[in-house]
């Protein structure tokens, strides 16, 4: 069985276009012989589809006045750093583009675990698991929350895991010196 | 750090730079203990892309949005501070498209590098066309800082004001035969034509 995972990929790049017509046949098939955890095409075909679709719409665009992330809210993210002193106008601009191939990367490993525990909501741990299993994903052990292993998912212990966690910075296994590291986000949990 | 910013400009605007940087230079923010909002892009358009590669079925907890909200965060910070060191190795104040993918490139995200260095050529293109024509820009709500950097290079008016040229004006000719006028005329009308007869006929002042 040939689930249309590729349509999905292709048609998530394009900006301005949250409907979807497309895959309305896939369905989550609990009696599928599990012979790949990820019961549509394989996570590497996934991530292939999608930068091919993202190398075609970067060629196609022509509208640089609306984005999917607000300007202001990337420039003052990047104005935390101390250190940046003058940015040009154009740096928002790659960063809007660069977050949104951030997140749909994110998202697309993150709902691979969806799938591989035949879960139909992504949650935080599905986003943790896709974190450890990513090398590029270092940089955000620090910020997640220790509780990969946890059994159940239950959302008040989730959060009383989160909000109990040790300030420090675990600086072991690090690939890179981060001096400038603006904000710990360990402290200030989004309120709900 | 612990030093809190000094560079409290306006604190929804910005300000622009000196003469001799075209580049922006703005500081938006305020306090040390910026609004916890400020910090994160907002949840809907977060959730809006993760909505956009999971199948239309699948569904995406609240917590797992705030959790892409800080991923996203630390994930600009982090290429932020490669750029920014890379700059000041470099000698140099303003970070620009180009660091922004040569850190991007360096911290590990290959895939990025070959969109992002398209969607900035484009941008540059589409931009450097702006520049060329000058030209009263409607209200662009999110562009309108980077609207204000174009607009303030190309404010310049034209000075090559064209010289007024004068007419060469040659003083008209006076003849000076008019002198000699007949004294005796027993009509006034004949003197006249006399008159033009002398001056009409060369060389006859008598009949």
């Amino acid at each position: 069985m040939d689930q249309n995972k590729q349509g999905e990929a292709a048609e998530g790049g394009n900006i301005g276009h949250p409907a979807h017509g497309k895959n309305q046949e896939e369905q989550s098939n609990p009696m599928i012989a599990p012979t790949n955890p990820p019961k549509k095409k394989s996570l590497e075909e996934q991530l292939n589809d999608f930068w091919a679709a993202q190398r075609e719409e970067a060629k196609m665009t022509t509208n640089f006045k609306t984005h999917s992330l607000p300007l202001s809210r990337i420039k003052k993210i990047i104005k935390t750093d101390k250190d940046v002193k003058m940015i040009s106008a154009e740096t928002p601009v790659v960063f809007a583009k660069a977050c949104e191939m951030f997140i749909k990367e994110l998202t697309i490993r993150a709902w691979a675990n969806t799938e591989a525990r035949k879960g139909k909501i992504l949650s935080q741990r599905d986003l943790v698991s896709a974190i450890s299993q990513t090398a590029s994903f270092d940089f955000l052990d620090d910020i997640m929350p220790k509780d990969a292993g946890l059994p159940r998912t239950s959302i008040a212990s989730t959060e009383n895991a989160y909000l109990n966690m040790p300030p420090q910075q675990n600086v072991a296994g690090l690939p890179y010196d981060a001096p400038t590291m603006a904000f710990p986000n360990l402290n200030h949990h989004a309120p709900n | 750090m612990e030093d809190e910013s000094h560079n409290n400009t306006l604190p929804n605007g910005f300000n622009t730079g000196s003469p001799e940087s075209p580049f922006l230079k703005t500081s938006t923010t305020t306090t040390q203990h910026n609004k916890e909002q400020d910090r994160f892009l907002p949840i809907a358009n977060v959730g809006r892309i993760m909505k956009k590669v999971i199948p239309p079925n699948g569904k995406i907890s609240k917590d797992a949005k705030e959790t892409v909200q800080e991923c996203v965060s630390e994930f600009i910070s982090f290429v932020t501070g490669e750029a920014s060191d890379k700059c000041q190795r470099e000698k140099r104040k303003t970070i620009n498209g180009d660091d922004v993918i040569w850190a991007i490139t360096t911290l590990g995200f290959e895939d990025y590098v070959e969109p992002l260095k398209t969607y900035l050529q484009k941008y540059k293109e589409i931009e450097g066309e702006k520049l060329s024509i000058p030209k009263q820009m409607r209200s662009e709500q999110r562009l309108q800082q980077h609207h204000n950097n174009y607009h303030d290079q190309n404010n310049q008016p034209f000075n090559g004001a064209y010289a007024s040229s004068n007419l060469i004006s040659q003083p008209p000719y006076v003849p000076t035969d008019q002198k000699f006028s007949l004294t005796f005329s027993p009509n006034s009308i004949q003197s006249q034509l006399r008159q033009q007869d002398q001056i009409d006929s060369v060389g006859h002042w008598y009949e």
